[in-house]
């Protein structure tokens, strides 16, 4: 069984040839960070150009590299959503007309689950429940996996994703984007010292929120302007700050969800310190932690091909791009929300 | 040759399905999203014709100026069907489709009902601003006399004073309203959009679907 994943949702258009839902035959990703990197953000407008223009090249090779042909596909899968309308239409529009002109299967996929899926693309599926953290420049959610299979969201950012928070702060110090792996290399030369002030949710959700950070940040800055000796340090304080965040409200989320192992996945879970202090907190709570190797951290079509199990096949005819797509919190599951 | 074209040029779309550019049937989207409509559009047309998806020789998609979003459903959705079938594509400039189905709603440009007129499609490009070209009505067909560009509604009325005009431009009231415009209302232009992709490919000038690129017209 032979899956095309397509995947984009952001600025970054992927394909890949997944055999029976777990081995990887290609996982092609064409980065658009240095078309970005000038506006020390994603441009939608030039996302959407970047992907039709990258569309037939990144499915072409992906093919090539998996060594078939797409008369040998059995199946499409595609990121329906959330991300950049935009961006998300190039790869649906694309993969609904491959599904439909070869009569195949097509799976309309969500993209967070797609990113807890590239966990099981390494690692052995845990028992139910698990808790994952899905951390990314768009996304900060945590995804509890219960016991009857159900899949809920119980805690999200209020205002910026994680990522997002990384690639302002970058843009404030003026490292380019994706701010991530500026940041986290500048931080590797200096000592986290300055306390920037978090906003804590006070109302008992396990909700995140980095705009308050960054704000603190940009309130630093004002105060002291960035020289070239003080900017690892800001740098190491603000990941510290967030690392903390996203470890603290994880924590909680074990406290009131019992879970069988910790999951860390999103472009964010590339960030070693991260990945080192959530491996930590699992070890504290004899928890197993797995965390995808950072190439499938970054969105990538495997991890939409392998979400396609966990989905009902749609109709070519019918799927349509949701920007706000959502994985439902619990109360709305239950009915009560 | 049996060809299937498509425009997403404007909110209203339309698809055709041709064999050596005349058209066996079309349809017209009713509103919605693009991407949702136009599969499905494309498989009643097939069933209504008889036709099967291995039928088709080759795929015209209209390529601009108009919607960037919807120009770009409708060139995924071609490069995806073209990849999947292996089959090649015409790009099809959405102003020389329209100025076509202006002469085919002014009754038909080769039986001299409009020779020597202008033709003068327009598209909305928001903004406060048109897309235009203009075209002569000759003999042998249309020639196109100004390259499509962007221009304010103003500029438009001055350079099409006198001709004919059609396409989703007209709706703005400075244009609508201008005393004594001649506006036609459209036929679905997917079918124009069929006649002239098999004429690209008649002249051997189709392309694979990796070169299919939008015209923009605009930077971001």
């Amino acid at each position: 069984m032979l899956i095309l994943g397509i995947e984009t949702s952001c600025d970054e258009a992927s394909a890949a040839v997944l055999e029976d839902g777990r081995r990887i035959l290609s996982n092609v990703i064409y980065s658009q960070d240095e078309i970005h990197n000038r506006y020390g953000g994603v441009v939608p407008e030039l996302a959407s150009r970047e992907h039709l223009r990258k569309i037939d090249s990144v499915v072409a090779t992906a093919l090539e590299q998996a060594g078939v042909g797409i008369r040998e596909i059995d199946a499409y899968a595609v990121t329906r959503g959330p991300g950049l309308i935009g961006s998300l239409l190039i790869g649906i529009s694309y993969a609904k007309a491959l599904a439909y002109f070869r009569q195949k299967p097509l799976f309309g996929v969500n993209h967070l689950i797609g990113h807890i899926h590239a966990v099981f693309l390494e690692h052995e599926k845990p028992p139910l429940p698990f808790m994952a953290l899905v951390v990314s420049g768009g996304h900060t959610s945590l995804v509890y996996s219960a016991t009857d299979g159900s899949v809920s969201t119980i805690g999200k950012t209020r205002d910026d994703a994680a990522g997002e928070a990384f690639d302002k702060v970058a843009k404030m110090l003026g490292l380019g984007y994706p701010g991530g792996p500026k940041i986290e290399k500048m931080a590797r030369e200096g000592r986290g010292s300055i306390r920037f002030s978090r906003v804590k949710i006070s109302d008992g959700s396990l909700d995140f929120s980095f705009s308050g950070l960054k704000t603190a940040v940009l309130y630093h800055l004002r105060e002291n302007p960035a020289t070239e000796q003080t900017v690892p340090g800001i740098c190491a304080s603000f990941q510290r700050a967030c690392v903390e965040a996203l470890v603290e409200q994880t924590e909680r989320a074990l406290q009131q969800y019992p879970a069988s192992a910790i999951l860390l996945c999103g472009g964010v879970a590339c960030n070693a310190k991260l990945r080192e202090a959530m491996s930590h907190l699992a070890r504290r709570h004899a928890l197993p932690c797995l965390i995808p190797s950072p190439r499938l951290c970054a969105d990538n079509g495997a991890m939409i091909a392998a979400a396609s199990v966990a989905c009902d096949p749609v109709s070519p005819l019918d799927l349509d791009g949701d920007p706000n797509l959502r994985i439902p919190a619990v109360a709305e599951r239950k009915g009560t929300a | 040759m049996i060809l299937v074209a498509i425009d997403t040029s404007t909110e209203q779309g339309s698809i055709a399905i041709a064999r050596d550019g005349v058209t066996l049937a079309v349809e017209a989207s009713q509103g919605g999203s693009h991407t949702v409509w136009l599969l499905a559009a494309l498989d009643r047309l097939l069933r209504d014709v008889g036709l099967g998806r291995d039928n088709i020789d080759g795929f015209g998609v209209v390529v601009g100026p108009g919607s960037f979003t919807g120009l770009r459903i409708g060139i995924a959705m071609t490069k995806g069907l073209a990849a999947a079938s292996g089959k090649a594509c015409a790009p099809v400039v959405s102003l020389d489709a329209i100025a076509a189905a202006i002469a085919a709603a002014m009754g038909s440009a080769m039986k001299g009902d409009c020779t020597g007129r202008i033709l003068a499609p327009v598209i909305d490009a928001r903004k406060g601003e048109v897309y235009f070209a203009l075209y002569k009505v000759e003999k042998s067909g249309l020639r196109r006399l100004r390259e499509p560009a962007p221009a304010s509604p103003q500029e438009f009325l001055a350079a099409s004073a006198g001709a004919i005009v059609g396409g989703n431009g007209t709706r703005l009231p400075v244009i609508a309203d201008h005393p004594g415009i001649e506006i036609v209302a459209l036929p679905p232009v997917a079918q124009q959009a069929a006649a002239i992709a098999f004429s690209i490919f008649s002249a051997g000038h189709q392309v694979p679907p990796e070169e299919l690129e939008p015209i923009y017209l605009r930077i971001p």
